[in-house]
Formats: structure tokens, sequence, C-alpha cells
């Protein structure tokens, strides 16, 4: 079986919101939302640290990461369980999607939710142009809408946009039941944490914290499996582009 | 005319002040009607909340609601049930007031949908993991439970008065006494009926892992507990009230008697549960003994302060002293504070869930209601919530129809099991209590529904 | 049109494109989908359906003056643009991307565009009204015939009065295609005036007298080769987000295979954030760090001997007499000018070839043919003797040791550099900073081979388009420097300026400091057309106004200058919007205004392949066909002799240029302008205020963007708290930043990664923008002498609360009702 996952290394996360764009472009996000969210992991502001600027030249505590942040696709989904009518649901390829013709917008799932993943479209969305952006239909008003881990791509063996999108190539998907695939293989080799593991959720996003992987080369668009497929190899240093096996 | 006396409908016909309650009511629901038509067109972007605060007034009313609805009906099958025949007089009118606090909180789900018309899914395809799903049945068996029991409770004074309500049963003797054994198992059912819809309601919420307080076990027993102190806190000022502007009377010693039970429901609610939930946290955050206690003692909330005082020791204190507690305005004042205590805690239990996100590191989450052009800034990292004025109209014209529910059941059913009883109110404090009595007449005159929550809002 | 025939221009099919992965491009082009079988439940009525079948995808590139130069992919569907992504490279470890690129769907649809060629309203030929110019300005819209014969006339004018050099062909950095090349090629054959650059050309310039490269920051290592790097200093650049296109995750790369990271700034930048090692030096301390690092190089003896003895004049001895290095004709008599080291085995002069190795002594004093002589190396040893690491640590406030840990691993790890920035150069005497870290890098050894470092950004690949700006016929142009161009306007000194077409650029209103002077120089120009694709403040400051197409509107071709080693092509997605045009056209048409009828093709395409035929490393068909193509570049940079007269690395300056403030740079010699402590606006104005690039701008473009916009609504003042407390200031209050030539008013933001003392606001910003003033009120034009450029960063400021301003354009903004209100389909053109 498939099941979908995605490695985000935030030791190469720059912090640069690309992934967020893109992701907002491809998937016709309205402009008040955001699906796809960078956080700064330090000060009350982005892109600022914590801590106290050194006064004695050194180093000092200061410190700030990127965390970037969309529906992490949890195993033990909060929010499919609580969705009344079957809109919010776990794909077998473990994807949680949401059918935008049955939500009735009562927003129960949201607040299951306890990565505030869900957005939910109180307004008319807005995008510029008007028409749309991206590959998808544009949803309605009055339903909740998230990531998809972009399955119109994912079906057509594409990379999800935000994967496509990152130039510090800090962003893996594919197969989390395949041993060999990347996702896999990055969880098995490097540290990697879930994010507010202790709720059980069990997300499908992994975050690799403390070790810098080789990344994700980004030969090409077509999604790990398929024909012609490069990515990085934990088992190899960088310089081969991640190639060898 | 005089059958439906005798039989116990206690407003006969509507006067000049029922037809002006009546059409204010009328009002109030063509208001309703017309903000929610506006929020349907323009979308939930009309109300106060956001993809951070994402249930508002209509989920938090709804909760209470649930909660008021179950007073009436366990106060009115309690006794049933352990075929005690004491608080009889009490029983239609507590269903009634049940059935019209079910309407409202069903009626308040449906603003809250963006897309309302998909409430079909209910049937259509329902999830039976969904706590809402739960709830959803059980409001409509609860609901539908009310209107049979209440028919139970009064079909036999309809039949004797010759209302078509009756539907063809007849009154004698042998119906009478078949109807008290039904009622002995409609009351065996109503409450564990009651307790589930507490319990469930209190699972959409218990079972939220991600909201703060709300992931907690004690929030079902907490919300019976709530239903059973504003249920009853309800019944009793309905009681009054009614007492005091139509021909129903309520007997003088049920008051005392009946305070005296909300003050110990109060007592176990705030002094016990609340603390019990208070405690644990207060000893895991604190260090020293008197900081721990201090902690726990001491809100640093205004709804910490609003439902501990006002939702607590007040009512408590007023119904802790025997000579007072027989006064009906004590009871009275006192069963309002217990219900502005209820509201609060149920607007401040969504409060906790919203405020802190788990993950608030900058910038954030989308609002999804700011975005006005270049240079907006669409988000957030704390939840806050102020309803709209659309909101308050919405809500108040659903609490409206369950308002005039209970008017219209006065009217037309007999409420008053073996006709006119002496006044509580008239038994002997006539003048104290029109002290007692809110000045606005108007409001009082009725108005207690609107005055519980209304009331509160400010 | 049927799917089969709806093909992109380039000839390339939607899945193709998107699948496409260098040479397996098109074949999974058709057929390839496979159903998720698994997908039994609600497969079809839940799932999202990709659009992608209506889908066109063309080839573009993004190209304003980051280090970008992305090649990317445009879809287009119902004649709009959709998404954008980056396109694969035919090298495919140089695909690249950033936010910025893949915004330019609400950049082409955004509501400042500019939409009809305009003339102002009080404007007329003949009587300009200069007065009237700015944000008051009014404007009728008028036919581009109108617009274009108003240019022609009063170019032609100024031309007949005082002389073609008087006509300003103004270019900025806003793109990187043939726009400035073709304009170019008019300028030239009309003799007009260019504008040479004064900005982002003092560390380069100082870099040049040591090695000969040099103008901008000197030549570095192509990207791929950062990964072998084992050192990287990163110099004064946030790079993780001035190079955060894919040259992050080289650099990123490098770490992961073992290389340690440096930073030198005073900023905890996101770059800062990743280091090994952060040196929060204090601003303008850099030379004197330097200098340190050198000290220690030297004093610890770990420095590349082989290296300094092949490719420097380190052992070159300089005559004690003259300060001047010692040739071979001064011993032998000839005029043989090579310099000379002694032989360390046999104690003989030896001369020193370029790039040979000679065994000659790298330290001490030697009499030569009876020349008391010293070697440069021994000259340099014993000038930074007071540049211990603890003498330094003192003045910039660092610690000795980190300056020492910063030194070993440079020297001691293998090859490595320093990835040094314009912002050193931002600072009046940045060139001295040049020289110096190009001697340290001497010392270490690292030029010429893999894994070396010179600069934030590679070289990348320039189109070379021969004399195609040089038609026959042509009077040539005239150049000035940015920093001439004040005096040509006010005292028309060497000749005065008196007519202005501009494009590509936002530097007179927007991005050139002192920006009041400026406005104020301007009205002595008699005509100021602007062509751009937005409503800048630029645009809105000149009398006609041209709007020019989007970049994704038009056919070009973009090369990779300071990028990376690609060629890349533009097709055209759609028509330009209302009534803007491809500049080419416009410039097209001027030309023939102006009598030069057969100057320009009358087909771009054609002109283009004119141009690209100058290049013979690509074939313009094939480009277009690809979408981008690899050039041959060498990855490896200083390979050979270095372009200096002895053919090597001069260590000791043998020139003595001397600065303005009389210092003699015969050795680096750190001089400050404001940063010095006991500069005399120090006291009145304690902070320094200097304006970072950021991520959500390359310079002023992005400033209208909607995506953008989101993440950054508005101008933010970065400052320290103890810095803003001071001052009464809170988080989030608005404060008015001012020195003594103007103020600007922005909201505070704390940020503890400032240094105290320092404060930023982000360069790029529109004047509009800003609640009050702008950014560009309190810079200045005060330059140095041997590298002229503009001191951005070098400006003192004080700030204090500003509590009665009037901020509603953020507090309390109107609702926009702009969303949607452009044509779907273009209809000029
Ligand atoms: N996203 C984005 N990328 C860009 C551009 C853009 O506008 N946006 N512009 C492009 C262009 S044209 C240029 S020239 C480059 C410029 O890019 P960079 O060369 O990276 O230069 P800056 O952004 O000027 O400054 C970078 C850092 O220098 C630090 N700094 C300031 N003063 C000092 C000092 O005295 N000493 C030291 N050691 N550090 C100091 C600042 O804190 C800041 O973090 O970026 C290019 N890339
Ligand atoms: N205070 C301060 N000021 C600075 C700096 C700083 O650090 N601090 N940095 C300086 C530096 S390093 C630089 S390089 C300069 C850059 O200054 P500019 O070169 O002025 O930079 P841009 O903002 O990119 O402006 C380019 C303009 O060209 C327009 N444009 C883009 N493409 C086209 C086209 O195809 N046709 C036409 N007609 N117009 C087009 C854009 O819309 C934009 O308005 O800014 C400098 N200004
Ligand atoms: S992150 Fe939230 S929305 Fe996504 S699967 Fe988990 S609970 Fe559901
Ligand atoms: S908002 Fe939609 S998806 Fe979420 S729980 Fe309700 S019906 Fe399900
Ligand atoms: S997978 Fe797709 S939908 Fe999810 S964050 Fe990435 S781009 Fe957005
Ligand atoms: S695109 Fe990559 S580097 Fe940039 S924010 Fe997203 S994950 Fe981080
Ligand atoms: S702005 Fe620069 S880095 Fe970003 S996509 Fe465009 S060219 Fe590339
Ligand atoms: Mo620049």
């Amino acid at each position: 079986m498939t099941n979908y996952g995605m490695v985000i290394d935030l030791e190469r996360c720059i912090g640069c919101h690309a992934c967020a764009v893109s992701c907002s472009q491809e998937n016709n996000v309205s402009l008040d939302q955001q699906w796809n969210r960078i956080l700064t992991e330090g000060g009350d502001s982005m892109d600022t640290p914590e801590g106290k600027y050194p006064e004695d030249g050194r180093d000092g505590t200061l410190s700030m990461n990127h965390l970037p942040m969309a529906c992490q696709h949890c195993e033990n989904a909060p929010c499919v369980k609580v969705c009344p009518v079957n809109a919010t649901y776990k794909r077998d390829d473990g994807i949680v999607a949401i059918d935008y013709d049955k939500c009735m917008g009562c927003r129960y799932c949201m607040s299951a939710c306890p990565y505030n993943a869900r957005v939910f479209n109180y307004d008319e969305p807005e995008t510029l142009p008007a028409e749309g952006t991206g590959n998808v239909e544009q949803r309605e008003q009055g339903v909740v809408e998230k990531c998809t881990f972009c399955s119109h791509r994912v079906e057509e063996d594409l990379d999800p946009a935000c994967t496509v999108a990152c130039p510090a190539d800090a962003r893996i998907f594919g197969d989390l039941d395949d041993e060999e695939s990347t996702v896999s293989r990055y969880i098995n080799k490097y540290e990697t944490d879930q994010l507010l593991e202790e709720l059980e959720t069990d997300p499908n996003t992994y975050y690799v914290r403390g070790d810098m992987t080789p990344g994700r080369k980004r030969h090409g668009n077509e999604l790990e499996g398929t024909e012609k497929k490069e990515v990085g190899n934990p088992d190899g240093v960088a310089t081969d582009g991640g190639e060898s096996e | 005319m005089s059958t439906r006396r005798d039989s116990g409908v206690v407003v006969p016909q509507f006067g000049t002040r029922g037809k002006a309650w009546l059409a204010l009511l009328g009002i109030v629901i063509v208001a309703g009607l017309a903000a929610w038509g506006y929020q349907l067109s323009r979308g939930l972007a009309v109300t106060g909340m956001d993809n951070v605060f994402s249930w508002g007034l209509y989920i938090m009313l709804f909760v209470f609601f649930i909660g008021l609805s179950a007073g009436g009906l366990i106060i009115s099958s309690a006794p049933k049930f352990f075929h005690s025949k004491r608080y009889d007089s009490l029983a239609a009118l507590g269903v009634l007031v049940s059935l019209g606090c079910i309407v409202v909180a069903g009626l308040l789900i449906l603003p809250d949908l963006g897309k309302p018309s998909r409430v079909t899914g209910f049937l259509t395809s329902p999830d039976f993991r969904s706590p809402m799903v739960w709830d959803f049945g059980i409001v409509l068996l609860y609901g539908l439970f009310n209107v049979g029991y209440l028919w139970l409770l009064t079909r036999r004074d309809l039949a004797k008065m010759g209302s078509q309500l009756a539907f063809g049963v007849e009154d004698t003797p042998a119906g009478r006494e078949r109807d008290r054994k039904l009622a002995f198992w409609a009351a065996a059912v109503a409450m564990p009926l009651a307790i589930a819809l507490h319990s469930v309601t209190g699972w959409i919420f218990a079972t939220q892992i991600g909201r703060g307080d709300w992931f907690n076990p004690l929030v079902a027993p907490m919300f019976i507990m709530k239903a059973l102190v504003s249920g009853l806190a309800l019944l009793l000022v309905t009681a009054i009230v009614v007492d005091r502007v139509t021909r129903f009377r309520m007997p003088r010693e049920l008051v005392p008697e009946l305070g005296k039970v909300l003050g110990i429901f109060v007592a176990v609610h705030i002094v016990y549960l609340v603390a019990a939930e208070r405690l644990p946290h207060a000893w895991a955050a604190n260090f020293e003994f008197w900081s721990i206690t201090s902690a726990f003692l001491v809100g640093d909330t205004v709804h910490f302060w609003l439902w501990t005082v006002v939702g607590g020791a007040v009512p408590i204190a007023l119904l802790a002293v025997p000579s007072w507690r027989r006064k009906v305005g004590v009871v009275f004042a006192a069963s309002v504070a217990a219900i502005v205590g209820i509201l609060f805690e149920g607007v401040y239990l969504i409060f906790t869930g919203y405020r802190d996100l788990n993950i608030d590191a900058s910038p954030g989450v989308t609002t999804g209601t700011d975005y006005t052009g270049i240079g907006s800034d669409v988000w957030a990292t704390v939840g806050s919530y102020t309803p709209t004025l659309i909101e308050l109209l919405v809500t108040l014209g659903i609490v409206a129809v369950g308002a005039m529910i209970v008017t219209l059941g006065l009217r037309f059913l007999p409420v008053q099991p073996g006709g006119r009883k002496p006044s509580a109110v008239e038994a002997g404090e006539t003048e104290k209590s029109d002290a007692e009595t809110p000045p606005d007449a108007a409001v009082a005159d009725g108005g207690y529904v609107v005055d519980g929550t209304d009331g509160d809002r400010r | 049109m049927s799917k089969q025939e709806e093909r992109t221009e380039s000839g390339v099919s939607r899945r193709s494109v998107l699948l496409s992965a260098g040479a397996a491009a098109g074949v999974l082009g058709i057929g390839g989908k496979q159903t998720l079988d698994s997908l039994t439940r609600d497969a079809t009525s839940g799932s999202v359906d990709g659009l992608f079948d209506e889908t066109q995808v063309l080839n573009t590139a993004c190209a304003p003056n980051c280090r970008g130069k992305c090649p990317l992919n445009v879809h287009v569907r119902d004649g709009q643009i959709k998404f954008v992504e980056p396109q694969m490279t035919d090298d495919e470890q140089y695909r690249r991307g950033c936010l910025l690129g893949q915004s330019h769907v609400q950049r082409v649809y955004s509501p400042k565009r500019l939409k009809y060629p305009m003339v102002r309203s009080d404007w007329s030929p003949g009587d300009p009204n200069p007065g009237g110019r700015g944000e008051g300005a009014e404007f009728e819209q008028v036919s581009w015939d109108e617009a274009l014969d108003y240019v022609a006339e009063e170019m032609l004018r100024v031309r007949e009065e005082y002389g073609p050099e008087s006509v300003f062909f103004h270019t900025g950095s806003g793109d990187n295609g043939m726009g400035t090349t073709i304009f170019g090629r008019l300028a030239s054959m009309f003799g007009g005036t260019q504008q040479g650059w004064s900005i982002d050309s003092n560390v380069g310039m100082g870099f040049n007298r040591v090695t000969g490269h040099g103008y901008f920051l000197p030549p570095t290592n192509e990207s791929e080769d950062w990964v072998n790097a084992n050192t990287i200093i990163v110099w004064g650049s946030d790079l993780l987000a001035s190079q955060f296109q894919n040259d992050a995750s080289k650099v990123l790369d490098a770490m992961e295979n073992g290389a340690k990271l440096v930073v030198v700034d005073p900023v905890y930048t996101t770059t800062a954030a990743k280091a090994d090692l952060w040196l929060p030096i204090k601003p303008g301390k850099d030379t004197h760090l330097a200098l340190a690092m050198i000290n220690a190089v030297l004093t610890e003896g770990i420095y590349d001997a082989e290296f300094l003895r092949e490719r420097t004049t380190a052992g070159a001895l300089v005559r004690n007499d003259t300060e001047e290095l010692l040739r071979m004709g001064d011993i032998e008599d000839s005029d043989d000018d090579r310099v000379v080291g002694v032989h360390s085995e046999t104690g003989e002069p030896v001369p020193l070839e370029p790039d040979t190795y000679a065994d000659v002594e790298l330290f001490g004093q030697y009499e030569v043919d009876g020349i008391e002589a010293t070697t440069g190396l021994t000259l340099l040893e014993d000038h930074v003797q007071q540049y211990s690491p603890e003498t330094v640590a003192d003045v910039a406030e660092l610690d000795a040791e980190d300056i020492r840990t910063a030194a070993r691993w440079l020297a001691t790890r293998g090859p490595g550099g320093i990835a040094s920035s314009y912002a050193l150069g931002r600072y009046k005497y940045g060139h001295v900073f040049g020289q110096t870290y190009a001697i340290l890098l001497a010392l270490t050894g690292d030029y010429g081979k893999s894994g070396t470092i010179h600069a934030q950004h590679p070289l990348g690949a320039s189109l070379s388009s021969g004399d195609y700006g040089s038609p026959e016929g042509a009077e040539g142009a005239q150049y000035l420097r940015m920093h001439e161009v004040p005096d040509a306007l006010e005292n028309g000194e060497p000749y005065p300026i008196k007519a202005i077409y501009g494009m590509e650029s936002n530097m007179l209103v927007n991005q050139f400091p002192d920006r009041q002077r400026w406005m104020d120089l301007l009205e002595n120009v008699d005509m100021f057309a602007m062509a751009d694709i937005h409503r800048t403040p630029t645009v809105q400051h000149a009398d006609i106004l041209l709007p020019a197409a989007h970049w994704f509107e038009r056919e070009d071709i973009t090369d990779a200058w300071g990028s990376h080693p690609h060629i890349s092509y533009r097709a055209k997605a759609h028509d330009p919007l209302w009534d803007a045009r491809d500049d080419y056209y416009i410039i097209n048409d001027l030309a023939e205004k102006l009598g030069y009828e057969d100057l320009f093709l009358d087909d771009k395409r054609g002109e283009l392949e004119k141009i690209a035929s100058n290049d013979d490393r690509f074939d313009f068909d094939e480009l277009r066909e690809k979408g981008n193509v690899r050039i041959d570049v060498d990855v490896v940079k200083y390979t050979d002799p270095f372009p200096t007269d002895t053919g090597r690395i001069e260590i000791y300056d043998e020139d003595q240029p001397v600065e303005e403030e009389g210092t003699v740079l015969d050795l680096p010699r750190p001089i400050e302008d404001r940063t010095a402590e006991d500069h005399e606006l120090a006291d009145e104005y304690p902070l320094m205020f200097m304006q970072k690039h950021s991520k959500w701008r390359i310079h002023s473009q992005w400033a209208d963007n909607a995506m953008v916009r989101k993440m950054n609504p508005e101008p933010t003042l970065d400052v320290h708290p103890s810095d803003a407390r001071e001052r009464g200031i809170d988080e989030g209050d608005y404060v008015r930043v001012y020195n003594d030539r103007g103020e600007v008013v922005v909201r505070a933001e704390y940020n503890e990664g400032m240094q105290p003392g320092l404060i930023n606001i982000d360069q790029g910003w529109w004047a509009e923008d800003f609640v009050e003033g702008s950014l560009q009120d309190l810079t200045h034009m005060e330059v140095n002498d041997l590298a002229p450029t503009f001191a951005f960063y070098d400006v003192r400021a004080e700030i204090e609360p500003a509590p009665d301003v009037d901020t509603s354009m953020y507090t309390d903004p109107e609702s926009a009702d702009w969303l949607g209100d452009y044509p779907s389909e273009g209809d000029a053109q």
C-alpha cells in the first residue's frame, strides 16, 4: 500500500517562504488564507531570534529556527474522526482529504486539529487574478480547506508544489510504506520528530532536527517511484547529488 | 372556558400584555431571520469568528441551552421515577421549558454552518465516530421525547377540556392511572437521556486533544452538573415569573425546597467539581504551598470571578440561610445569578480552547477574514472574539422562538395540574417581591428567557 | 484548438514540461496518468481534480538584479497566467527560483501596473513646469504615437540646443533581458549619455588592486563547486536571504559535507543562525577584523607558503628607499621589469614569473646589489602587528579566540574562502576591505582551487552581444557614473542633462540615496520619460509615462550574470495587458521617430536572433526549444595568471594610492567615516542606520505584490529592545527615524538579534508605503576617491516615538476594491 508522507529538514530550511507561496498559487488559495505557513521559532516576530544579544562578542544565547507548517496528514487524524458528515476522510494513500461538496462548514474539524492547519472560507475567496490561480478549482465560501498534499499533482505522478519550490531542497515527499523511499530512509537514518507527538495524532509529516541531510535534489517534478526519479540519498554525501544506489 | 381553567390552562386568553409580548417575540424572530438572511448572503465573514476562534456565540449558546433544557425534565421526572407526586405541579411546565430550550439549542446549530443546506449530511453520510453525530441524534431524540412526554403529562387534561391536541385520547380515571404508570417509564427514560445529552455535548469538547482545557475527562460530568444548576435555576425563574404574570400558581412550599436543592447543586458544582478541576492545575503549576493555594482559590480572569462569585458564592450564600430562601425574591435572584454564572462558564470554556495556539510561533495562522488589500495583516498568534450585531440578532431571534414555544404552551396546554392553587406570591410576599422583580416590567413580564441570556451578555 | 495542438511556442507540450527531467522530457508525455486504484471510497466525489489538461506551460525567466536569473515555467490557462514554478535547467543542479519568482502571477495582475501612456497634465514641450512633478502630479492618457512624438521631439530639440550627450538614456537594474542591450544601441546611435555604476562597486575595486579582478564583487567558483569548500566565511551578507534561490542549497550542501560556516555580521540573521561561528562585529570594523586574521595566520605560521611562492608577490622585494618593488632591471640595468625575490638556497635574486613556483624567501630584509629591500610579506607582517586579535577584539567588540578560530579554520581546513558581500561596500571606504581579504585569501592559498570562494555570488554566464551595441555610423554613447550625474544636472558639469528617458529603473526617486536632492535636481530637466511595468515613485515623478510589458508578456533572452551558467529564453504567455507594450517596440518606434528607420527589425524574434548570433556558445533555436542552455564557463576561477602587472597577487601595492583622508594604501589600513565613534555626528545621531536587502523584494520590485505583502505587510524598523526602551518606544509603536537630512516614519519591531546601536529598515519600499517620508530621505551621496560608491549604510540617525502621525493606512486599512479589476486578456500590441 501507499502511505504518503513528507520529511522537512529544519536544518536546511532557510525560512524563505517559497513553499508557502507556491502552495497558495498552485492550490488557488484565497489571499486571506494560508495553508502552508513558515513559522519562526524564536522571538515574537517573524525572523527574529529569542535569547539575548551577546555582550562579550561571542555567540551568546540567540537562537532562531524556521518551521514550515501545513496539514500534517495525521495517521490518527482527529479532524477525520470528528467530521460529522464524512467530508474529511483519510484516503487509502494516507492523504487526509476534504470533500468540498459534502462539507457543511461546521468547523468542528478546525477545533479538532491541534495544528491549526485548517482554514474556513468565511468570505468569498479572493485571489489575484480573481478567476483564480494554480491548477485546481477554487473552493466555495462556507467550507473548510487545507493542504491536500497536492493530491491532484500526486495523482499525476508529480511532487507537491511546495516540494518542487523549495530552493534549499529541504522538503521530501514520498511513500512511507516503501522502505526504500527517501522519506523512509530519512526517517530511519536521521533524528526526526513529529509535531505535538504527545497528542498521538501520529502525523505523516516528519521534521529533521539536529543533523543536516543531503536534501532532495530538484532534478525533476516526478514523484518518487516514477520513472527517472532522483532524490537525495541519506547514505551518500551531497556531492553526488544524492544519486548513488 | 371554565373547563379550560379547571383543566389547568394558565393563560386562557392573551390580554394586551400578552399580545404585546407575542408581538415583541415576533419582531425579534423576524429580525433574527433577516439577520440570518444577511449572514447567508455574505457568509460567516459577518460574524466575529475567524480561523483561530472558529466557534463563537452560536456554539457557546448551543451548549448553554442544552444545559438549560435539562432542569425541567429532570425535576419533573425524578419524583415520578420514585412514584412521588412531589413536584407534579411543576412537571408539565418543566417539560415545556425543556422543550423550548432544546429547540433553541438545535436551531442554534444552523446559523453556525457555512453551508446550512448540507445539514442533511447528518442523515445521508454520517460518520459515527463523530461526537457531533451522536449529539445530533440525541438532540433530535431528546426533542421528540420532550414533545411526547409533555403530551403524556397533559393529554388527559387536554381531553377533559376538549382540545384537539388530545388527539382522540379520552379522559377516564383508568386512563389517568395508565398514564401515571406510563409516566414512570417515561421518567425512567428521561433521566438517562438527559444525562446522555449532556455527556455527549461535553464529549464534543472533551475529545478535543488540541484545545487547552477541553481535553479533560471531567468535562462531561461538569456538563451534567452545569445542566442541573442552570436547568433548575431556569425552571425556578420561569415558574416564579409565570406565577406572577399568569394564572399559574407555584406551590409556596416548593420555593425554599427547590432553592435548597439548587443551593446544593451549585455547591457541588462550584465548590467540588470546579475545585477538583482547578486544584491539579494549581498544584502542578506552583511550588510553594501558599502559591498553590492562591492559584487555586484566586483566579486571574474576569471569567473566574464571574462564575465563582456571581455564579457560585452569591447563590450559595443566598440559598444557605433558611429564612432567606423562603423569600421568593431571594430564590429568584439566586437562580438568575446561577444562570449567569453557568453562561459565563460556557463562554469561558470556549475561550480557553481558542485563546492559545498549540504552536504559536510568529506569524501564527491566517485569520481568514482580514485581507483588505496590499498592506493588510492577516495573521494572528492568539485567539480573540467579539460577537457581531448579526450574531446577536440571529441568536436573539432563535431564543425568541424558544420563548414563543413556552408562551404558546402556556396558552394551549394545561400546565397547571388540578387547576388553580394559591399563588406562592399571593401567599404572603406581594409587597416585597415587587421590589425584587426587575424594574423593567415589560421584560419581567414573562421575559425570563430574554432576561436570562441577554441580561448576562451585557 | 485541440489538446494535441495546444503546444507552446517552443513546441513543448504541457505534460512533458510538467514531467520533464532533462533527457526524459517528452517521454512521459502521454498516457502517464495512473489512477490510484486504492482510492475506492470517495475517490471520485472527494478528490480534487487538477486542471492540467487545460493548462499550457511555457518557458520564461525571472531576472531582476538578484543573483537568481531563474528559468521558470509559466502555466497559462484561459489566457491567464496561473502558476509559476522553477524550470528544469539544462544542467540539473542549477534548478532554481524563490518566493518572488513564484509570485509573478500577482505581479502581472498588480493593481499598480502602469496601464496607459500618459503625459503630465501641466507639462508641454517648451513649458515643462517641473514644479508640478511628484506625488500630486496628474496625468492625461494619450496615444502611444502622441507620447513618443513628445519624447522624440524633445530629444531632438535638446540635441540641437545642448548636444546629444545632454539626453540621458537612463537604465537601472530592473531586468536582465535584452532591453538595455537594445536601448544601448539606440543610445549609442544617438550619442546620448548612459550610466556607469556607483553602487556595489566598492569592495570589488579594492580586491581588484590586489588581484586584477573585480569591479562588482570578484569572480568566484560557480556554485556547483561550493560543496567542496571546507570553510565558508560569509562576511557581511545574509546570503540565505539575498542568495536564496538554489545557491542557498549549495552552501547547505557544503555544510552537510563537513564545511564550517562562519558568519561575520552585526545582526543575528537567518544565515548567522545556521553558522558554526558567528562574529557579531561592530559596523565598519571589517577591515580591522581581516587584518587581525592576517595577524593570526602569520603569527601561527599557518599560511600557504607554496601558494605564496607560486602565485603572489609575498616574496617580492620592496626597495626601502623608493618603496617600490625591486625589478630585475634595477639590478641588471635592463628594462626587465620582472619583480625579484631572494632564492632560499642560493640567496641570489630571482625573477618572479606569473604562476611559476619560485623557491624564494618569504620573509626578511635583504641587500641585493647594494639595494636594501624587504619582502612584501615582512612589510605586511610588521604592519599587522598593531592588529592583534586582542586589539581588534576590543575595537570590534569581538572575542579574540573566535577571531583566531575563524583564521585557523580558513587556513588549515583545506580550500575554502570568504563569501564577501556588497554590504561592506555600502560603507564609504569599503574598498579597503576588498584589498584586505584579497590578501588574506592569498595567505591561506584560497585561489584557483575547487572549493575556494571569493564572493557571495558566483559569476554565471553573460551573453556577449559583440558589436551589437555600437552599430555602424553610431555616435557612441557618453558615460557618466551615477555619482557624477548630480553635477551634470545641477551645474552642467561636464555637460548639462536636459532630457531623460529611463527604463528598468526606479533609481531616480526611490533607489538612489538622498531622494529629496534628486527630486530637486530633476527640476533642471525639460523632459523626463519613464518606461516601467509599474507605477513606481520614479514613474510618478516623470512627465511622460510609458507602460511596459511584464517579462512574461514578451519574447526575450536573458543571461545570468552573477548567477549561474545558463542563458534562458522567454516565451510570451499573453499579450501585454491594457495598453502596455514590449520595451522593444517602444524603443523601435522611438528610433523611427528619431530618424533611425533601419536601426531595428520590425520583428523582435529576428532582432533577438541577431543579438544571439554574436555568442557562439549557444544556438538560438536550441535555446528556444529547450528554454535554457548551459554555457561552458570555468567552474573554478583564478586558474590563469592574475591580470596584474606581475601576473601575481600583489600583496604590496607599490602604487601607494592615497584616500581622501590622507591614508596611504600600499598595505590595507582601515579608514572609517560615520562608523567612527568620534564622528562629528555621533553625539546627535548615536545610531547606525542600514537598509538591508530583504527576501520580500528585489530592491523595489514586488513591493506592490499582494502575495508578498501578505507575509510582509508594511515597512518596519528593526531595533534592539534596549535602544527602543531607552527612548520610550514599545514594540509596534510608530517611530520617527531622522537625521540631519530627513526623516521617515515606520512601525518599530523589537529584534533581539539587532546589535544595540544599529537599526535597520529593509530597502526597496516605495515612498508611498511609508506612513511618512522615505528611508532614502536619510541616506547621502558622499563617496570615496578611489572606488566611488554610494555608502547607503554609512548613515547615522536617531529615533523617537511618533505618536501623532496618521497611521490609518496600516492600522485601519480600507478594503481594496481592486481585486479583479483588470482585463483578462491584453488589448494592445
Ligand atoms: N532577496 C533579495 N536578494 C537580493 C537583492 C534584494 O534586493 N533582495 N539585491 C541583490 C543585489 S543588487 C545586491 S547588491 C545583493 C546585496 O546582498 P548582500 O551582499 O547580502 O548585502 P546586504 O543585504 O546589503 O547586507 C547583508 C548583511 O550585511 C550586514 N552588515 C551591515 N553592516 C555590516 C558591517 O559593517 N559589517 C558586516 N560584516 N556586516 C554588515 C547586514 O546586517 C546584512 O545582514 O543582494 C542581491 N540579492
Ligand atoms: N537605501 C538603499 N538603497 C539602495 C540599496 C540599499 O542597500 N540601500 N541598494 C542599491 C542597490 S545594490 C541596487 S542594485 C539598486 C537597484 O535599484 P533599481 O535598479 O532601481 O532596482 P529595482 O527596484 O529593481 O527597479 C527596477 C525597476 O525596473 C522596472 N522594470 C523591471 N523590468 C522592466 C522591464 O522589462 N522594462 C521596463 N521598462 N522596466 C522594468 C521595475 O518595475 C522597477 O520599477 O538599489 C540601490 N538602492
Ligand atoms: S494536521 Fe490537522 S487537519 Fe491535518 S490531518 Fe492532522 S488533525 Fe487533520
Ligand atoms: S467543517 Fe466540513 S470538514 Fe470540517 S467537520 Fe464540518 S463538515 Fe467536516
Ligand atoms: S503539499 Fe501541496 S497543499 Fe500541501 S503544503 Fe505542499 S503545496 Fe501546499
Ligand atoms: S521553501 Fe524550503 S527553505 Fe524555504 S521555507 Fe519552505 S521548506 Fe524552508
Ligand atoms: S527574484 Fe531572483 S531568485 Fe527569485 S525567482 Fe526571480 S530571479 Fe530567481
Ligand atoms: Mo546591487
